[in-house]
């Protein structure tokens, strides 16, 4: 299984290193994209990762009206959901992809979206799309 | 062999957290396998003195352009590494860090952590392979000039600390001078210490009675209008600190009372009363921050220790007293005072008689000849704030940066807060604030500014100017120049990417974020380094 997280640098990020330093379990499968603002991500990122083969895509973006660039995560808001309808036209599922909205100090809410994640991809199953091992 | 192109992998020998707890060497060893990859080192504590002499060596060695450093999460030490590059003549945003502490060694058993790390490592790799130099400018600050705008305790604090570090300092008061709360009275004589040098100092200017209104530039090039009465006149300065103390004395009068009465009181000036309460609150809601319930906490002790027998409530909502202040709390129970914790702000029965709602025993009145609250006193650092073009949060006052890592730190660049001046807070936070803003305006009046970095970069050939960047930008940066094509400055560029993303002609790029690097770190890590 892969999971690909991106990561805004003022909420996902220190959410994910502050799970980190309290040691705050989640999947291995679990990778992290670091990106300076969650509006920074293109439906082509997400759907790209998809083609590679991942198996769910998560952002972790700061709270609403609390993105540090102003309306950053309201514009990744829209690439998630126009990357959903795009997975449910291809019969990919659009749960594997979904946007979380955290702030910096809530360590919880980044482990909770990445075991959400896992979770889904657990009742979905893997990305048919994804290498055979 | 020219090192373009060519990267440099240092591995910090305590990425694991401690040393052996992540198989660094199995990391070397699968580094040097990588396409591109020259020098690889694993080093002792990169970031200790000895480590960023090794480090600092390998980067001037000239083996390697472009650098990835395994360890630990970005917050600690990524702009320490990438000043280092620049002092040693690396782009500093050739210097890529790869988190294998945080995201990998402190959260997964050591296997899968060595895994996991693996990728990590080579999500990073991939990364540099496509990073291009980023434009970097290096910018002093114009002005050698901190204008603190405020005349309590924390301004008073600030200035006196900045001026020990040589910074001219020059302060704007609607007031007269500075004034200390009484609920310093304590501190008093330390204050009129520090005053009487500042009166005597030639770097220090007070503009008595006098408002901003008006703020331009930049960091390090701030003017500031400011009008006194009819007059008006401009001072230039670097950096703005904003520690407006809350004006006591203005707030609402009659039942319950400003704390600050309290204070007067204990510290001499009327007469004491029979039994007290004190709600412990702050902000519009009935509630309380730990700032607010020591303050109240402190003045009930205080009376409590000049009338051992009369009776002191404090009432809060929430009973917070963090770290030292938790023995503080335990000895004004000692002392007999009384704490309730109410879910409903206490009314008012009669001119002696409270009631309130306790969270266990429930419905309770209570006697007592005075109450006071701790409640933010009328005061409006919103107008300040809006001169300053800062973001005003939803109760009145600016907002930080990052509450938790940058909190003296506004959204505009050069304009530093102490937050704890906004509410009349005890001496401890004021301090540490007045401090944390000096060290932070005096790097940035006395340091350099990197401008530049991760902005982007226009592709002109294929921009048809259809102003989604203008339009989609939260700074303002894109404009349509001359060339009809549009253009992003990088001194106002901050970064985001978001115009990036919504170009419909894909001519804007991100450095150090490019769509080629984002791809290509997820390939790495959906497919496994090899490929």
């Amino acid at each position: 299984m892969k999971v690909i997280g991106f990561i805004c640098e003022h909420a996902g990020l220190p959410a994910a290193v502050l799970a980190g330093e309290r040691g705050m379990q989640y999947s291995p499968d679990v990778l992290l994209v670091r990106l300076p603002c969650s509006g920074r991500v293109d439906v082509v990122h997400l759907l790209r990762a998809f083609r590679d083969g991942a198996d769910a895509v998560f952002l972790a973006a700061c709270l609403e009206k609390n993105c540090h660039h102003l309306y950053g995560n309201l514009e990744a808001r829209k690439r998630v959901e126009q990357a959903k309808r795009i997975l449910d036209d291809l019969g990919l599922d659009g749960r594997r992809v979904e946007l979380f909205n955290l702030a910096s100090n809530q360590a919880f809410k980044f482990r909770d979206a990445a075991e959400e994640m896992v979770r889904r991809v657990e009742q979905i199953g893997p990305n048919p799309l994804g290498v055979k091992k | 062999m020219s090192a373009r192109g060519r990267m440099g992998v240092v591995i910090c020998a305590w990425a694991g957290g401690s040393p052996g707890k992540l198989g660094v060497h199995s990391l070397a060893e699968q580094a040097r396998t990588l396409d591109q990859v020259g020098p690889v080192e694993i080093i002792d504590r990169i970031c200790s003195p000895v480590g960023q002499e090794k480090l600092g060596a390998l980067f001037r060695s000239g083996e390697a352009d472009r650098f990835v450093i395994v360890a630990c999460s970005a917050f600690s030490k990524e702009t320490l590494f990438r000043e280092l590059a620049r002092a040693s003549g690396i782009n500093p945003y050739m210097v890529e860090l790869a988190d294998v502490r945080e995201q990998s060694a402190y959260v997964h058993d050591p296997q899968k952590a060595l895994e996991k790390a693996h990728l990590i490592m080579e999500m990073a790799v991939a990364r540099s392979r496509l990073a291009q130099e980023a434009p970097v400018q290096v910018r002093q600050s114009r002005s050698k000039r901190a204008l603190i705008i405020g005349d309590g305790a924390c301004a008073l604090i600030a200035a006196k600390h900045l001026r020990e570090q040589g910074i001219e300092v020059a302060l704007v008061t609607e007031g007269s001078g500075f004034r200390i709360p009484d609920r310093l009275a304590k501190q008093r004589e330390a204050f009129e210490r520090d005053i009487d040098l500042l009166s005597h100092d030639p770097g220090f200017v007070i503009h008595a009675q006098s408002r901003v209104i008006h703020l331009a530039g930049r960091l390090g090039d701030f003017s500031m209008s400011m009008s006194s009465g009819q007059s008006t006149q401009v001072v230039t300065c670097g950096a703005i600190v904003l520690a407006c103390e809350a004006l006591e004395g203005d707030s609402q009068t009659g039942p319950p009372g400003d704390v600050s009465e309290l204070e007067s009181v204990l510290a001499g000036k009327g007469v004491l009363p029979e039994s007290i309460v004190v709600l412990a609150e702050a902000g519009q809601e009935w509630g309380a921050d730990a700032g607010a319930f020591v303050r109240g906490m402190r003045a009930a002790m205080n009376f409590k220790m000049k009338r051992p027998k009369a009776k002191a409530y404090v009432i809060s909502r929430d009973i917070v007293s963090p770290g030292k202040w938790e023995s503080e709390q335990r000895m004004a129970q000692d002392l007999g005072i009384i704490f309730f914790r109410s879910n409903e702000r206490p009314k008012m029965v009669d001119a002696k008689h409270w009631a309130l709602k306790d969270q266990t025993l429930g419905d309770i009145v209570i006697e007592a000849e005075a109450a006071y609250t701790t409640r933010h006193p009328k005061y409006d650092p919103e107008g300040i704030a809006r001169v300053l073009g800062v973001p005003v949060g939803p109760d009145g006052t600016p907002v930080t940066l990052e509450p938790r890592l940058r909190p003296e730190e506004t959204m505009r660049r050069g304009i530093f807060l102490c937050s704890s001046s906004f509410e009349p807070s005890p001496m401890e936070t004021i301090f540490t604030d007045a401090l944390s803003v000096t060290s932070r305006v005096a790097e940035a009046l006395l340091g350099h500014e990197l401008l530049g970095g991760v902005v982007t970069r226009v592709d002109q050939e294929k921009c048809s100017a259809c102003l989604t960047c203008v339009r989609s930008c939260p700074y303002s940066a894109p404009f349509i120049g001359d060339k009809g094509k549009a253009e992003i400055p990088i001194e106002d560029c901050q970064g985001c990417g978001i115009c990036v993303s919504l170009c419909p002609s894909k001519a804007i790029d991100l450095y150090h974020y490019g769509d080629s690097q984002i791809g290509a770190s997820v390939r790495v890590a959906v497919r496994g380094g090899a490929q």
